[in-house]
């Protein structure tokens, strides 16, 4: 293999042609290969085809030569010779005489060639004759001849036989009655043998081209890789030479002593590596220790923070309880002071009343003394008897009117309070919010009533909303108080109520003071307050928030200081 | 009635010593002919028997012996030694021949041909000839074959001689000329037969196995093909290779006039009756295929016996 070193040549091109030179060496021994078969089978069909034409001529001829016919002999023979290079047919008996010879087209010129006769071969055929039965094969330098024996069937039948069908059991025997010769020129086997050797010349020469180019592609395709990689090194700035695979042999021994090198400094490295190792994992082992300990404080502290948890959940639900408890106290001072009218209104009719009942008893007393004639004044009486009457009586009407005017003023802070009294519940009903918060307003009336103008742009025909009525009416108020306390002097405050697209919108805008953007972001936040300590629990937003979300709704505050404040709840319908 | 018990006691004394009648048939094998001979046999020798003489208060009794069965071929002879046989009928050349010495059984043959001068000179052997007249040969073909008026035919010196004359008789009273050739070598048949050619509206064809080897059967029946020559011949195994008609012996009726000559002899027939005779049965068999291709085309060609 040392030709596939030869440098000056690329790797595919040594390929190529190594690969071409093989195919041609193989190409060549098939073609020879291939040659002497088929020039063997050539010359066998040759002979086995003259043997079989000998033992055809021998079997026709049989009558012929039994009976010495003449005639019949040329008949037999005619067919013969019509064959190509059958150059002569003889036809002898069993003593050789000869009875019939015949000469093909071909004749002439075997003659003229001074090829030997055919006849000159009868020593020989008999001799061989004389050791089997078989057709014979003989050949000089420009012809060959076959020969082969006359056989008859001998009458070895019974005499049954001769009559009958069916009757013989005994083997057919056949007698030697003659000979026939068939001398066949070559040219018809050098012919085809030369036939053979263009032909196959021709195929085994297309075929070596079309393997060449089969093979070219196929080493193309195949060294691609390598093609590939010869590109790579040229774009690392290499210089290829034609040489490409010695190149690459001599980068490829760099690149091992280098490999050798870096891996001589990663052993080194890998030593010191192993001892840095085992000290970080010494650090790692006391720092586990450590994770270990703190684990250990952060659940203890987690226990204290649950701890914690738990202690502010509590503060928060009492601080709930407390901003419920300071609603409720705002409210019983609403409706003390609203109660305490009405029930002026009564205690001032009171001492009227009672006046004026002492003045009827009096008055009953004397018109009972006149009538008895025991009267006896113990008491002046104050009024003239028929005009007082008139006058106690018209009192009293009116007396009557306040004490009736301040109870119906009671009954109507009672059903307002009714609404409030179900903030407990939690079942969703069907809530009328125009009507909640004419209620909440009327409640809280008597803070603002002084001060502040309320007004009220309801929309007719709002869609009810399902809700909780008490929970809804929790978060009307603290926005109102909100509100009432943002306003310090004078105000308005206006209560606007619309729907749109599935949404009840229930607006609160004040022109108070407005809020702070800072403060604006934590109004939702729970124990944010800007009232002073003590005034307020920092929950109310945060818990109307909360309400408000639990109606899957929403609150939207936008304020400008200096201007006001609007609150706009948004509940489904 | 007090004859009854005497006859009775008669009859038991006198019937043991009436034994029946045993015929051997020796065949010589397993030819469809020797078969239908057998069978002719079996026909001819019970309708025969059943009519006529003492023994035919008894059932005859028939064996058959087929020599190529194993080891009949062996022990015939003390078969038919310790069997003695009132009869022994021989289908065949090969049987007659193992049976001609016992001398002093009858022995019927058949399905003989020429059986020789010997074996007729036997008293105790007789049998029925293959030969068949040449008036039935010869009406055979010119009913085949109308306008045939040359007959050729080719035999060895002496044989046939007489069939000839006999069909030379027939001949002049029938307008027909037989052309006989004998010839001493069965190679010279081919020139003879050319010589025969444009002779002869018919080549006849007898049973002469000198003549008739192989190469000149296939030589007879070319030259009949090659110069539609019609060709008459004595057995149906030709017509299959070119024969026009055949007139052979039927061995079926050859079996019932043994038969008969068998049981002819159990009954006593006199000598003179039980001489060889030609076989009275015989069968004409044409070939209408060959009729076709050589007649009528010989028809075509010129009219027949006007050459």
């Amino acid at each position: 293999m040392k030709f596939l070193n030869f440098k000056p040549l690329s790797f595919n091109a040594r390929i190529f042609l190594c690969l071409v030179v093989m195919m041609s060496l193989f190409t060549a021994s098939l073609y020879y290969v291939f040659i002497q078969d088929q020039k063997k089978m050539l010359v066998e069909k040759h002979i086995a085809q003259g043997k079989m034409m000998a033992s055809l001529l021998a079997d026709n001829a049989r009558l012929g030569v039994f009976s010495e016919d003449e005639d019949r002999l040329k008949y037999s023979v005619s067919a013969v010779l019509d064959q190509d290079d059958v150059l002569e047919v003889l036809v002898f008996n069993m003593d050789w005489k000869l009875l019939n010879r015949d000469y093909g087209p071909s004749q002439v010129t075997a003659v003229s060639s001074g090829a030997k006769p055919i006849a000159a071969y009868t020593e020989t055929v008999a001799a061989m004759f004389s050791q089997s039965w078989q057709p014979v094969y003989l050949a000089d330098r420009d012809r060959c001849s076959f020969w082969a024996p006359v056989l008859a069937r001998i009458d070895n039948r019974s005499e049954e036989d001769f009559y009958f069908n069916g009757g013989s059991v005994e083997p057919v025997l056949e007698n030697l009655i003659g000979y026939v010769g068939i001398s066949v020129s070559k040219d018809g086997v050098d012919r085809g043998i030369e036939t053979i050797l263009v032909r196959s010349a021709e195929v085994a020469m297309i075929l070596l081209f079309g393997g060449i180019v089969i093979t070219f592609f196929l080493v193309r395709e195949a060294t691609r890789p390598l093609d590939r990689l010869m590109h790579n090194v040229k774009a690392h700035g290499i210089n290829v030479c034609r040489d490409d695979l010695g190149m690459l042999e001599d980068r490829y021994s760099q690149m091992v002593e280098t490999i050798a090198e870096s891996f001589e400094t990663i052993n080194d490295l890998k030593l010191g590596l192993e001892e840095k190792v085992e000290e970080r994992t010494r650090d790692l082992m006391v720092a586990y220790d450590e994770l270990g300990v703190r684990e250990q404080n952060v659940r203890t502290a987690n226990e204290k923070l649950s701890k914690t948890l738990a202690e502010l959940q509590q503060t928060q639900a009492h601080l709930v309880h407390s901003e419920k408890m300071a609603a409720v106290g705002r409210m019983v001072a609403g409706v003390a002071h609203e109660v305490n009218n009405p029930i002026n209104f009564i205690t001032s009719a009171m001492p009227g009343l009672r006046n004026n009942l002492d003045d009827i008893v009096a008055i009953l007393r004397r018109h009972e003394s006149e009538e008895n004639g025991s009267f006896k004044e113990n008491r002046p009486i104050l009024v003239a008897p028929e005009n007082d009457s008139k006058k106690i009586v018209k009192e009293i009407k009116t007396l009557l009117g306040f004490i009736e005017e301040g109870a119906r003023r009671v009954s109507g802070i009672v059903t307002d309070l009714s609404a409030f009294s179900r903030v407990d519940e939690s079942a969703f009903t069907e809530v009328d919010i125009n009507e909640g918060l004419d209620r909440t307003i009327a409640i809280l009336a008597y803070e603002w009533a002084h001060r502040i103008e309320i007004k009220k742009e309801y929309e007719g025909g709002l869609p009810h909303v399902s809700g909780i009525p008490g929970q809804l009416f929790q978060v009307f108020t603290n926005i109102l108080v909100n509100a009432i306390y943002a306003i310090p002097d004078q105000g308005i405050i206006t209560v606007r109520t619309w729907h749109d697209k599935g949404w009840a919108h229930i607006a609160f805008r004040d022109n108070g003071e407005g809020i702070p953007e800072d403060v604006r972001k934590k109004i939702f936040d729970p124990f944010f307050t800007t009232k002073p300590p003590g005034k307020g629990t920092g929950l109310g937003l945060g818990i109307s928030y909360g309400i408000i979300k639990g109606h899957n709704g929403e609150i939207i505050v936008t304020s400008e200081v200096g201007k006001g404040t609007e609150f706009e709840v948004i509940l489904p319908v | 009635m007090k004859r009854i018990p005497v006859i009775i006691i008669l009859i038991l004394l006198v019937v043991p010593s009436v034994r029946a009648a045993e015929v051997a048939v020796l065949v010589s094998g397993r030819l469809n002919a020797y078969e239908e001979a057998y069978n002719g046999f079996k026909e001819g020798f019970v309708g025969t028997t059943s009519l006529a003489g003492p023994k035919a208060v008894m059932s005859n009794s028939i064996k058959e012996f087929y020599l190529t069965d194993p080891g009949v071929a062996n022990d015939i002879d003390q078969m038919f030694f310790d069997a003695r046989p009132d009869v022994i009928v021989a289908i065949g050349a090969k049987a007659l021949d193992r049976v001609r010495s016992f001398k002093d059984i009858p022995v019927i043959y058949l399905l003989v041909p020429n059986p020789g001068s010997e074996i007729l000179e036997e008293e105790n052997i007789t049998g029925v000839e293959m030969d068949i007249s040449a008036a039935r040969q010869l009406g055979a073909l010119t009913r085949t074959v109308p306008g045939v008026k040359r007959v050729g035919v080719v035999c060895s010196p002496g044989r046939s001689r007489e069939l000839i004359n006999k069909a030379r008789t027939y001949g002049w009273s029938e307008g027909l000329v037989i052309v006989a050739r004998e010839i001493s070598k069965s190679r010279d048949f081919g020139a003879v037969l050319a010589d025969m050619k444009n002779k002869v509206d018919a080549i006849w064809m007898v049973p002469d196995r000198r003549i008739y080897v192989p190469q000149n059967v296939e030589l007879l029946f070319l030259f009949s093909l090659e110069n539609q020559i019609p060709v008459l011949t004595f057995s149906e195994k030709y017509l299959n290779t070119g024969a026009v008609v055949s007139v052979s012996i039927a061995p079926y009726g050859m079996g019932q006039e043994a038969g008969q000559r068998a049981a002819g002899i159990l009954t006593g027939v006199s000598s003179e009756e039980l001489k060889v005779r030609p076989v009275d049965s015989s069968r004409v068999t044409v070939n209408h295929r060959a009729v076709r291709k050589i007649v009528a085309a010989a028809v075509h060609r010129a009219p027949l016996g006007e050459k």
